[in-house]
């Protein structure tokens, strides 16, 4: 039986909605929409909103059947790339992009959820740098050229390892590390190469930096109560 | 009661689900009696 509550009027109107622009526009993005409205409930609760409306077991269900569906999209999305990149058609690296960002933002959580941020901010720095600079490696060719370019990713890793003895100064030199990639990325060429790689490497950078500053930020503000006792 | 589904309490009674704590303290609560009357681990679980 359908439980009638307000996200459940809410996820029906937004259906209703779709469905009716979907009709009168033809556009695929409505029939998007119309799925989504499923996925109202499980990502309300899961965001942290609306829990009074969704029990302990349902919520179990969705985020075991949220890790299927997920197993399933990348599947789906390698079958189609490997399909298109083998006709030499250049829309496989969308499917590619897909299947990256996927499991970037899936690594991403699975270090977010942890709330330790001094724990957190450091394993992102340490990842997103050493994964910097495995791929660097790969496209440089001497030795010095590698050598060049696997430094700004191991510069990355090495600020990780330090993050929890100087959050405060390693995440403003995060933060403004993060942005000047992003610019970088997106502005000397544009393709969804580009785009994915500024998303993967920048988002974290993002949230590690600000988180360690924020974790600063706290240590200082207790530390003059913990001086005056 | 205590904020969940029929089909919880149901699969719960059935050994399908095992209750977050909060919600196993819930339950003894409201039938008035302990988590320990309520639940007991199982041979299996001991492993």
């Amino acid at each position: 039986m359908l439980k009638k509550d307000p996200i459940f009027w809410w996820a029906t109107g937004i259906f209703v909605l779709a469905l009716g622009l979907f009709a009168i526009t033809q556009n695929q993005f409505w029939l998007a929409l119309m799925i989504g409205s499923y996925l109202l409930r499980p990502t309300l609760a899961s965001l942290g909103f609306a829990k009074s409306y969704v029990d302990e077991r349902q919520l179990s269900i969705h985020y075991r059947s949220g890790n299927i569906g997920f197993a399933v999209t990348l599947i789906v999305c390698v079958i189609f790339a490997v399909k298109l990149g083998v006709e030499n058609n250049p829309d496989f690296e969308l499917f590619a992009a897909a299947i990256i960002i996927g499991l970037a933002a899936k690594a991403l959580f699975n270090v977010l959820l942890i709330k330790n941020i001094r724990e957190t901010a450091s394993k992102i720095l340490i990842g997103v740098g050493l994964l910097v600079a495995l791929f660097a490696s790969l496209d440089a060719g001497s030795f010095t050229g590698i050598i060049m370019s696997v430094l700004p990713g191991l510069v990355i890793a090495g600020l990780g390892l330090l993050a929890s003895r100087f959050p405060r100064v390693i995440g403003i030199v995060i933060i403004v590390l993060a942005v000047a990639a992003m610019i970088f990325l997106l502005t000397f060429k544009t393709g969804w190469g580009q785009v994915v790689t500024a998303a993967v490497i920048g988002i974290p950078l993002l949230i590690a930096g600000a988180g360690l500053y924020r974790a600063g930020q706290r240590d200082a503000d207790i530390a003059p109560t913990v001086n005056a006792q | 009661m205590v904020s969940v589904s029929r089909q919880t309490i149901i699969s719960i009674e059935r050994g399908d689900y095992a209750p977050s704590v909060k919600l196993a303290l819930l339950l003894a609560a409201k039938l008035e009696t302990t988590v320990e009357q309520l639940f007991q681990l199982e041979e299996k679980d001991h492993a």
